[in-house]
């Protein structure tokens, strides 16, 4: 093996993707380059196909993609790559480069290209076709751990024919909080400090009980695989602080306390949420509430995707509605029918930002009396203003509870009706969040029946749904004809790229399409977008690509609001294109240009 | 031919040269970016070729405009027993710890020779290096330098004067310099193989911007008193 100056391999190092191989074999590829060197106008390469002869890297200089024609497809710049196959939008068979300013060019020939795809995952998938594959590789990194990687020990567990005395003392001698209880390495339920005193001390039972009777039996549990904050997340769900950890063989491999993620993220949502469940006034609520979006940023900064923090955004509003809800009913007395409050659009889809307003509507089982009308509307406007304390602001287009969104089922339903039966542009505009709803508290069956019943009619109704799609085009990424960036304008000044309006929205629109044409039950894009790919609508590969897409401009917004709210600024969702690596720049311009050709196929489908 | 046409008397001293040393060169005619190139660098314990040594040699060739990292040899030397590295350490970062696993001059010495054949030399400052290389042949190996050099240094300074750039002495012209000038990687790492690789690259960003033939910017060797044969 040949040697190569240092300076090569640190290079090298910092390219996507190499900047994901071992430092090892870095260097060796290092010693494969060969070097050229090219004057501005010089033609370096035509590939024909691409992706056969060599991967090429600028080094020093700037270089333009050509198409057959001999038009700019795109400039490229120092670190980054051609030679391999891209996607443009249109799509080109071949391009050709050509140095637009004097350039030093590395090259690895097409043998050591094919050895390296065949070897290493990270290269092959950054190779392959897809623009959406990059994105996922070049989000990777900043991607939370998995709960591998948290150092995790073998848990201490038990038979689950020991008596309780002997676990307690095997708890003390190993000061553990959480023993689970497993046979042939299944297993078969989890005891907690808590279960001793609740379940044993409480009822006076004998310390020579079997576990078996006193352990909570089928714990739910969470992969080895899963990130971090996956773990965060199914805890707030379940209201649990320890989770059993099983490998892919079903194998219990630890169990990870809420103490062991903390460990690794700092902010601690987990306890915002029960501290909030247990606050004891409106004002005590809102008081809490406001750290959320604090904490949430300091989440995103440590390196939580998008995902995970909109649905831990999510689980603080509706902790904060549920506690809500509860003081409430405790002013108020017993209601005096069922009822569901639901929540809409980004709270219902678990895709809440950093800051969010509040649309919320109250679901009643049956049309309310006099009284009943009292009772549910004092318990609307104290819900809905609590959470325009906790900083969800009211609804601007006064989509709540405490306004006219506070009917019977029948009533709802009507409402549904009319929209699908007689659909016109702005009705449609108005009413596509309501199709975004989830149950936050009460009878969530009655809300689940009514969202089933309106996907049914929704599928039905052809003419709806084309009226949805169309309303779904109003909202165009922002790529000009030359892929370039068009950003928004106000007064002299040009503002940035509106990353909610013109990335995330066309999204979750077309998600919400694809939804109600196969009466899909999921309300998360990213779940809609999947079920969409696994009932056929749209292509797996498509679907991959969209929700990659999604999550890379969430993510660039997220980390975008994260870094306002540090500077004390008010988040908002216009991003400046310079403030953005040149890399985030491209892989941003790919999303974009995915977003951009699902369009135009929902277009061709509808016939728009 | 064009390039014996334009310039009949370097053509005459350069087929002199090549029947005198019987080394495998390039034709004289050929564009540079197109010649068979080998870039190479020492690295020294000082300056004067009748006290100082050469601590290590890096080469890399350059074939039609392209250099072939995968070409690249790096070779510490042994240095005789009286000697030690000295103040030099400082410039060029090799302690006599890093040379105690170096090898014998006269493998790194043959190995340069093997690949330089067929090739053109390419040094920054050739004067220096030369002068130390054709000792330490001369030396050790009973033999001459035998190819033809260019000086990418003679040559960039060149450029500068018929582009009317004026040039302090000095800054303007260390490797560094010239390669930030024409727009490459300025690389300040005093390691015989980076620079050898920043030679190289100058020496390509050169031959694309003047076309310049071998004839034109490389000089054969001059025919050296050699200690072994005289008479």
């Amino acid at each position: 093996m040949s040697p190569a100056p240092k300076d090569i391999a640190e290079f090298l190092s910092q390219v996507v993707p190499f900047d994901a191989l071992s430092p090892d074999l870095v260097g060796r590829l290092a010693g494969l380059l060969i070097i050229r060197y090219f004057r501005a106008g010089d033609r370096i390469a035509s590939f024909d196909p691409p992706g056969g002869s060599g991967l090429f890297i600028v080094r020093k200089g700037a270089v333009e993609l050509l198409d057959a024609s001999g038009d700019s497809l795109e400039h490229r710049g120092e670190g980054e790559l051609f030679g391999h196959r891209i996607v443009f939008d249109p799509p080109v068979e071949h391009y050709s480069v050509r140095a637009v300013e004097d350039c030093l060019i590395w090259e690895l020939g097409q043998p050591h290209v094919d050895r390296l795809v065949a070897e290493q995952d990270v290269v092959s998938r950054f190779l392959a076709a897809r623009p959406a594959a990059r994105l996922a590789s070049g989000a990777e990194s900043t991607a939370g751990d998995s709960l591998t990687h948290l150092g995790l020990r073998p848990p201490v567990t038990t038979g689950p024919e020991r008596s309780i005395g002997e676990c307690a003392r095997l708890m003390a001698e190993h000061r553990i909080s959480c023993l689970p209880v497993v046979s042939d390495g299944r297993l078969l339920g989890i005891v907690t400090d808590r279960d001793l005193r609740n379940r044993v001390l409480a009822r006076d039972l004998p310390a020579d009980t079997d576990v078996a009777r006193i352990m909570t039996p089928d714990p739910s549990p969470i992969r080895d695989s899963a990130p971090a904050s996956e773990a965060l997340v199914e805890m707030m769900r379940l209201g649990v602080h320890h989770l059993p950890v099983l490998d892919a063989g079903d194998r219990l491999v630890a169990v990870v306390s809420s103490g062991d993620l903390m460990q690794l993220q700092a902010p601690d949502p987990l306890r915002l949420v029960r501290d909030i469940a247990r606050a004891d006034d409106a004002d005590a609520v809102a008081h809490l509430a406001r750290r959320g979006p604090g904490l949430l940023a300091g989440l995103a900064r440590a390196g939580s995707g998008v995902t995970e923090v909109g649905r831990m955004a999510s689980r603080i509003t509706d902790a904060c509605t549920g506690r809500l809800l509860e003081l409430a009913e405790r002013d108020l007395g017993d209601a005096p029918m069922p009822w569901t409050w639901l929540s809409f659009g980004s709270q219902a889809r678990l895709e809440q930002g950093l800051v969010s307003d509040q649309d919320n509507g109250l679901l009643l089982a049956e049309e309310p009396d006099d009284a009943a009308a009292d009772y549910f509307r004092a318990m609307a406007e104290f819900v809905c203003t609590g959470l325009d304390a906790c900083g969800y602001v009211f609804c601007p287009g006064g989509v709540m509870a405490q306004g006219e969104w506070r009917m019977s089922r029948r009533a709802w339903r009507k409402r549904f009706d009319t929209w699908m039966r007689e659909p016109e542009p702005k009705s449609v505009m108005h009413c596509s969040i309501f199709f975004d709803m989830r149950a936050v508290r009460g009878d969530s069956a009655m809300a689940e029946s009514l969202h089933r019943e309106v996907l049914e009619q929704a599928r039905e109704s052809d003419i709806f749904r084309r009226f949805l799609a169309a309303e779904s085009m109003t909202h165009r990424p922002p790529l000009g004809l030359f892929r370039q960036f068009v950003q928004e304008r106000g007064g002299e000044r040009s503002k940035g790229l509106n990353l909610k309006k013109r990335g995330v929205i066309p999204i979750v629109d077309l998600a919400r399409v694809h939804a109600l044409e196969g009466a899909l039950g999921a309300v998360h894009s990213e779940e809609r977008i999947r079920a969409a790919g696994e009932a056929g609508l749209i292509s797996s590969g498509d679907a991959d690509d969209l929700i990659h897409a999604l999550r890379f401009i969430g993510g660039v917004r997220l980390r975008h609001q994260a870094r306002q709210m540090e500077n004390g600024q008010q988040p908002d969702n216009l991003v400046d294109p310079d403030e953005l690596s040149s890399l985030h720049r491209r892989y941003l311009r790919s999303a974009f240009s995915i977003v951009t050709s699902a369009q135009r196929a929902l277009a061709q489908h509808y016939m728009l | 031919m064009n390039a014996a046409f334009l310039h009949p008397l370097r053509y005459w001293r350069w087929q002199r040269a090549r029947r005198h040393v019987g080394g495998n060169w390039p034709s004289p005619a050929l564009p540079v970016e197109l010649a068979p190139l080998l870039a190479i660098d020492l690295e020294m314990t000082g300056l004067d070729p009748d006290r100082d040594e050469i601590v290590s040699i890096g080469w890399l060739p350059i074939d039609a405009g392209a250099i072939d990292l995968g070409g690249a040899q790096d070779h510490r030397l042994a240095r005789s027993e009286r000697e030690t590295v000295g103040n030099s350490a400082t410039v060029h970062g090799l302690r006599d710890c890093d040379l105690a696993d170096a090898q014998a001059p006269d493998v790194a010495l043959r190995a340069l020779l093997a690949a330089l054949d067929g090739r053109v030399a390419v040094f920054h400052h050739a004067p220096l290096d030369l002068a130390f290389l054709q000792r330490a042949l001369a030396s050790r190996l009973r033999t001459a330098w035998p190819a033809p050099t260019i000086d990418t240094l003679a040559w960039h300074r060149r450029r500068l004067r018929m582009s009317g750039t004026q040039h302090g002495h000095g800054h303007e012209s260390t490797l560094e310099a010239a390669c930030r000038r024409h727009g490459l990687v300025a690389r300040s790492q005093h390691d015989a193989l980076a620079d050898a690789l920043s030679c190289a690259e100058l020496a390509l960003a050169l031959a694309r911007l003047g076309h310049a033939r071998l004839l034109e910017v490389a000089q054969p060797p001059r025919p050296v008193r050699d200690p072994g044969r005289s008479q």
